[in-house]
């Protein structure tokens, strides 16, 4: 009978929403605007935090990255015969075998030296950064060979000049032709290109400051690379003439497990702490990375639902003003129905049903809403960001996914029936306390 | 044993912080199944308040009242509002029809309450608009219909719960004269049927057509007289 009684008095609520039909749908804008709001941010702070996540996990969660870092002092500039100055610094082959031997079950230990080129093709150009490297560089990283084949072995032995290209290179350099078997020029040497990669997207390097292409990367066995780009390398960006002295700039080491990561990264820094005698290196741990990103999500969940939380409140207060306006509206109505039999809890569960079917069907309309506005914000930026003239392109890169989960979908829904209650709770106890005689005479 | 039974019914008001009004004064009255009681007196003299005791929207201040054998004096808000469901029915001068809800609905109101399914609270519904001689005016809206057939909607209303007691506070009050009758010829009419009513009214001539009338002044009963 009480579960008969309870869609009886939801009927009955319903049917008086219609009594105002202009009056309801206002009010229910309020908590259709802020689950949309709820549901458009989480999914813009969903889709950055997973294109963030893969980023790392592009890096892989069992490497450690360690990485060459150019010294802020100047001790170690020494004069050149050119009469520029130059800086010794970063990783060298001694420290990749000291990793090597010192890390027990360490898979690979990659070296890679990074050189910026200018990458030709017959009259083409392009910027690149050639990165010198080994054979297994590639399953380190979970590089993917688009066509052709990754750098082998033989290469690396011969000092071949083969080079396998990033995607967007081999579109620089060849937008109509398939580059497999030409040559391009880096620097005063012509390599064979072997391989295109499939295309990566931008990621950001363990140490989090500079930006690296992928896709704008030329790789070429190690051996290559000391042997033609030698081990100066010019400083580009300074005026003056001053060269960089770096052997290694990149050594990436795999181990089998995540639990291993830690304590194998502990010991590289040991290794290199006991035998660098200046801070030119960095150990990046993409797993720490990882759960740092974590935590970071979650404070952007907050702090945007947080906001999105506002325009529900104030979604909520609109309700609650409606609702004390409509009781005292109807105190007659009330008194009638205490009258004719209507026990304090029925007028409570008749003004609180309105509101929670207001917030109710407030946050099932708002919810398809909030998802189109997901599925439309990417878009919308890049209008914005062309029509406005601006670089677009970093704040497209991070917001070019949003992503509705169906946890974001339920808080939504789930709070704006929980505004429904609590700002139908007052009006409803107002009406429910009326002194059913007082309401009777109520003009 | 009567129907219902006020011994020495007392209720006072406080209004503001020692201003107290006796707005009924030890009250004794029975009342007998079938019986039609005209309540009349001056205004401030405590039938309204007499009106309100009987009908279980306000409990008294002291003494007792028995409603169909049932102690009703003490009971709590959510019991009184049970007995007023089951056992009284409201006839008001001013109708008071929910103004958004048809005259069958409306009729409907108190079987609502006591959990009557919905066909079959149609079914009574529309048994109810037809013996108070609303016809095809039952699917309308208060706001369409004249006084009398209003008062007629609400009657049916007091009627859908079959109470022990129909309560009329001056249920012509707001009518023309001769609507006024027709309305008055109903309640004749359930009278004769063996309903109990009470009317609370100034009109002597609407007086003259029940079985008895109390007479009251300053929150008592002052004279009772058979007609």
């Amino acid at each position: 009978m009480l579960s008969f009684k309870s869609t009886e008095i939801l009927r009955l609520g319903v049917r008086n929403l219609f009594v105002h039909p202009a009056r309801s749908v206002l009010t229910m804008l309020g908590i259709l605007f802020g689950v949309m709001a709820v549901i458009a941010t989480l999914a813009v702070v969903e889709g950055i935090s997973e294109k963030m996540q893969e980023e790392v996990l592009r890096m892989g969660t069992t490497n450690i990255i360690v990485e060459a870092v150019k010294p802020t002092e100047s001790e170690s500039t020494t004069q050149t015969q050119q009469g520029g100055m130059a800086i010794t610094y970063g990783l060298t082959y001694e420290d990749a075998e000291r990793i090597q031997s010192s890390i027990q079950g360490a898979e690979v230990v990659a070296p890679a030296r990074r050189i910026p080129v200018t990458a030709r093709y017959l009259t083409r150009r392009t910027r690149a950064e050639v990165l010198g490297t080994v054979p297994w560089y590639n399953e380190t990283y979970g590089i993917n060979v688009a066509s052709g084949r990754w750098l082998a072995s033989l290469d690396q032995r011969k000092v071949d000049n083969v080079c396998v290209l990033g995607a967007a290179v081999a579109r620089s350099l060849f937008p109509r032709s398939a580059p497999l078997g030409k040559s391009i020029w880096l620097g005063s040497f012509s390599y064979r290109v072997v391989g295109v990669l499939a295309s990566r997207g931008k990621t950001a390097t363990s140490s989090g400051e500079t930006e690296t292409d992928y896709d704008r990367t030329i790789y070429i066995p190690l051996t290559a690379a000391s042997r033609r780009f030698g081990k100066m390398l010019q400083d580009q960006s300074a005026g003056s003439r001053s060269f960089e002295m770096v052997e290694l700039h990149e050594i990436t080491v795999k181990v089998p497990t995540a639990e291993a990561v830690r304590p194998a990264a502990r010991i590289i820094v040991g290794l290199l702490e006991k035998f660098h005698d200046k801070k030119d290196w960095d150990v990046g741990v993409p797993l720490e990375r990882l759960e740092a990103l974590e935590r970071t999500k979650w404070l952007f969940i907050v702090l945007g639902v947080s906001i999105a939380a506002i325009s529900l409140l104030v979604g909520g207060i609109g309700i609650m003003n409606i609702m004390l306006a409509s009781v005292t509206e109807r105190t007659r109505e009330i008194g009638i129905r205490r009258a004719m039999g209507a026990k304090r809890r029925d007028i409570v569960s008749q003004f609180l049903v309105e509101t929670v079917v207001l917030s109710t069907v407030g946050g099932a309309i708002g919810v398809p809403v909030g998802v189109t506005l997901a599925l439309v914000i990417p878009r919308l930026l890049a209008q914005a960001a062309t029509m406005l003239g601006v670089g677009g392109e970093a704040a497209l890169t991070s917001l070019s996914r949003t992503i509705v989960t169906p946890g974001a979908v339920v808080l939504a829904l789930g709070t704006s029936i929980m505004v429904g209650v609590v700002s139908g709770v007052y009006p409803a106890y107002r009406a429910a306390q009326m002194d059913p005689i007082k309401a009777l005479r109520h003009e | 044993m009567s129907l219902a039974q006020l011994i020495d019914l007392t209720k006072t008001y406080h209004m503001g912080a020692d201003i107290i009004v006796e707005a009924l004064r030890g009250v004794d009255l029975d009342i007998e199944e079938g019986e039609y009681i005209a309540v009349m007196g001056p205004s401030g003299s405590g039938k309204s308040t007499l009106l309100n005791l009987i009908g279980c929207l306000d409990r008294p201040t002291g003494g007792r009242y028995i409603l169909g054998g049932q102690d009703v004096s003490r009971l709590s808000d959510a019991e009184l509002s049970e007995v007023r469901g089951r056992r009284i029915g409201f006839v008001f001068q001013s109708f008071n029809l929910i103004p958004q809800l048809t005259a069958l609905d409306n009729i409907e109101v108190p079987l609502f309450y006591q959990g009557v399914h919905r066909r079959q609270r149609r079914r009574r519904s529309q048994e109810l608009a037809d013996r108070v001689g609303l016809g095809a005016r039952a699917r309308h809206k208060p706001m369409e219909l004249s006084g009398g057939e209003q008062q007629r909607v609400a009657i049916a209303r007091a009627l859908s719960n079959d109470p022990l007691i129909l309560l009329a506070d001056e249920p012509t009050g707001n009518l023309d004269s001769v609507t006024g009758r027709e309305i008055l010829g109903l309640f004749d009419d359930l009278s004769a049927r063996g309903r109990t009513l009470i009317v609370v009214t100034h009109d002597e001539a609407i007086a003259a057509r029940t079985h008895r009338t109390v007479q009251m002044a300053d929150g008592k009963i002052v004279n009772h007289t058979s007609n």
